[in-house]
């Protein structure tokens, strides 16, 4: 008699990744008895990251940006609270805090880390974790006027045009407060100029912004220096920036479990893991998808929430393709599209992506320009993030 | 067997049905238009678009077309609008309608595909006859001197 072995498909990270790739494969394999799906991730919520910034400025409570990851059970994914310490394709094993895991297919999206230690960031505020919102939070209550700085040491970081919108976003908060006279607001950041990748349509409306409201922009620093603490001082190259707040935007670098594992490679911008830019798919692997921010660098992607949605959506297709033995289509995107606050307006921007199979690349900076611009866009960012959130598992 | 209940649930009961017959009106009339929607299947539609929003963006991202289209049609047109005047908003409403309705009841593709070639000075001067090209460079240079003019702010 023919005895059959479910197909184990382990999914690695609750971020927007593991997610969505979850809840794809198992809408593909819906009532198949085969196929066991486990979600490993080190919270028992997910989180939609863009929305840490409203928690911060306490638009909404941390309640309102997560979904508990139990949600899942009612597609049949099993979830495990666990931290994943290391990867090892060559033996089909995951090790965790809670025990090892073997699996017939591995989707692994775990961000990125954020450096913090580099530059002695931990000084500053930031909100890129929850603890860091609340945090930021509490700073921001606290604070009733002097020099705000936000600095951004390196051109890689989540989400590429958060610094050039929180800038604005602190404007309206303290013109809303009053003190917005008492206030200075200085951007520092490796860009020669502000948010230079989406193009000159961007460069435009983000250099009049910054200029209406009196917003100082230090540009291409390319030797940046730590914060002292003790001195309340940035050093950006050859300049020196005094600040009453800081707000810090940390480097991404390679998340640990990956580290030492022969999914990563060393690319010109830093070691990240190499992935096929059209499924996600590991270049050595072929059962080890890695649509994670950790991917994003090595294709030419920004290290966002979109274009790791899509890539999981590409990853989660190719595996329930094969499960299912199943024509597979991947389709990759072809376009982008970000929504920024700028605080007394919104913007919606699309890049046009170009997908490059030969050279394994995703080319957008520069083919970028605005689909809205009003303030109207800040209205359609909320809604489109909760109802993003609403739906995602 | 029956449940039991606390005194603290009871209350919670009783408040809960105070409310209900306090708004027995509106609920019904809500109800109501809650079935109509179910019955003409626009509650369906939209559930589609719940259930399948993360699909609906996906479509959308694999071609940039309508991003395309919102960047000339929404946000170019936006960002002209809020430097007219209102009478200018007329003026351009009522230009748009003669255009869209000159090119509808004269155009054709197979007239901009397949023109009739205008050959040399004496084509052209024979083509200068008709009365229809007299007032078609009419407008042509009633717009080359629109360009050219500089807009008052």
């Amino acid at each position: 008699m023919k005895s059959y072995m479910p197909k184990k498909v382990l999914v690695l990270g609750g971020g927007v990744g593991g997610v969505v790739a979850a809840k794809r494969i198992a809408e593909r394999t819906r009532g198949r008895a085969d196929v066991e799906i486990t979600l490993i991730s080190d919270t028992d919520y997910y989180l939609l990251p863009p929305l840490l910034v409203n928690i911060a400025f306490g638009d909404i409570s941390p309640q309102q940006a997560m979904l508990p990851l139990s949600r899942f059970a009612y597609r049949g994914v099993k979830t495990v609270k666990a931290a994943v310490k290391k990867i090892d394709p060559d033996n089909r094993t995951v090790e965790t805090d809670q025990g090892k895991f073997q699996y017939d297919y591995l989707i692994a999206s775990l961000g990125t880390d954020f450096d913090f230690k580099s530059y002695n960031l931990a000084a500053g505020n930031h909100n890129f974790t929850l603890d860091g919102a609340l945090k930021f939070k509490e700073a921001l209550a606290n604070f009733h006027g002097g020099s705000v700085v936000v600095y951004t040491p390196e051109p890689i970081y989540r989400c590429g045009v958060y610094p050039f919108e929180i800038v604005g976003q602190l404007d309206a908060i303290f013109r809303k407060r009053g003190i917005r006279d008492k206030v200075d607001i200085t951007l520092i950041h490796p860009f020669q100029r502000p948010i230079q990748p989406l193009g000159p349509e961007a460069v435009k409306i983000t250099e009049e912004t910054f200029a209406a409201k009196n917003i100082k922009y230090i540009g291409g620093v390319t030797q940046p220096g730590p914060v002292d603490e003790k001195t309340k001082t940035v050093t950006a190259g050859s300049e020196k920036v005094k600040y009453d707040l800081l707000v810090v935007v940390p480097p991404s670098r390679l998340p640990k479990p990956f580290e030492g594992t022969p999914l990563t490679a060393q690319f010109p911008n830093g070691t990240w893991t190499a992935i096929n830019v059209l499924t996600g798919r590991s270049i050595k692997y072929d059962d080890v998808y890695l649509p994670g921010e950790h991917s994003m660098p090595a294709i030419g992607l920004p290290t966002a929430g979109v274009p790791v949605h899509f890539t999981a959506m590409a990853s989660a297709n190719m595996v329930a393709g094969e499960i299912l033995g199943e024509p597979v289509d991947p389709a990759q995107i072809n376009a982008m599209t970000c929504a920024m606050d700028y605080g007394e307006f919104g913007m919606m921007f699309n890049c046009d992506i170009k997908l490059d199979p030969a050279n394994n690349k995703a080319a957008w900076m520069g083919s970028c320009y605005s689909i809205l611009k009003s303030p109207l866009g800040k209205l359609i960012k909320d809604l489109f993030y909760k109802t993003w959130l609403a739906t995602t598992i | 067997m029956s449940a039991q209940t606390s005194p603290q649930a009871e209350q919670k009961l009783a408040e809960l049905l105070k409310t209900l017959a306090e708004h027995a009106d509106e609920l019904q009339s809500l109800l109501d238009q809650l079935l109509e929607l179910k019955r003409s299947g626009v509650l369906d539609a939209m559930m589609i678009v719940v259930n399948r929003f993360e699909e609906l963006i996906h479509y959308l991202f694999l071609d940039p077309a309508v991003f395309r289209l919102l960047s000339i049609g929404v946000d170019g047109t936006l960002g002209a609008m809020s430097k007219l005047e209102t009478p200018d908003i007329l003026n351009v409403k009522a230009t748009m309608q003669e255009l869209i309705v000159r090119l509808g009841k004269n155009a054709s593709p197979d007239l901009i595909a397949n023109p009739k070639p205008v050959k040399g000075i004496w084509g052209l001067l024979s083509a200068l006859k008709d009365p229809d090209v007299q007032r078609g460079l009419g407008v042509a240079f009633a717009l080359l001197k629109m360009l050219g003019k500089q807009p008052q702010q």
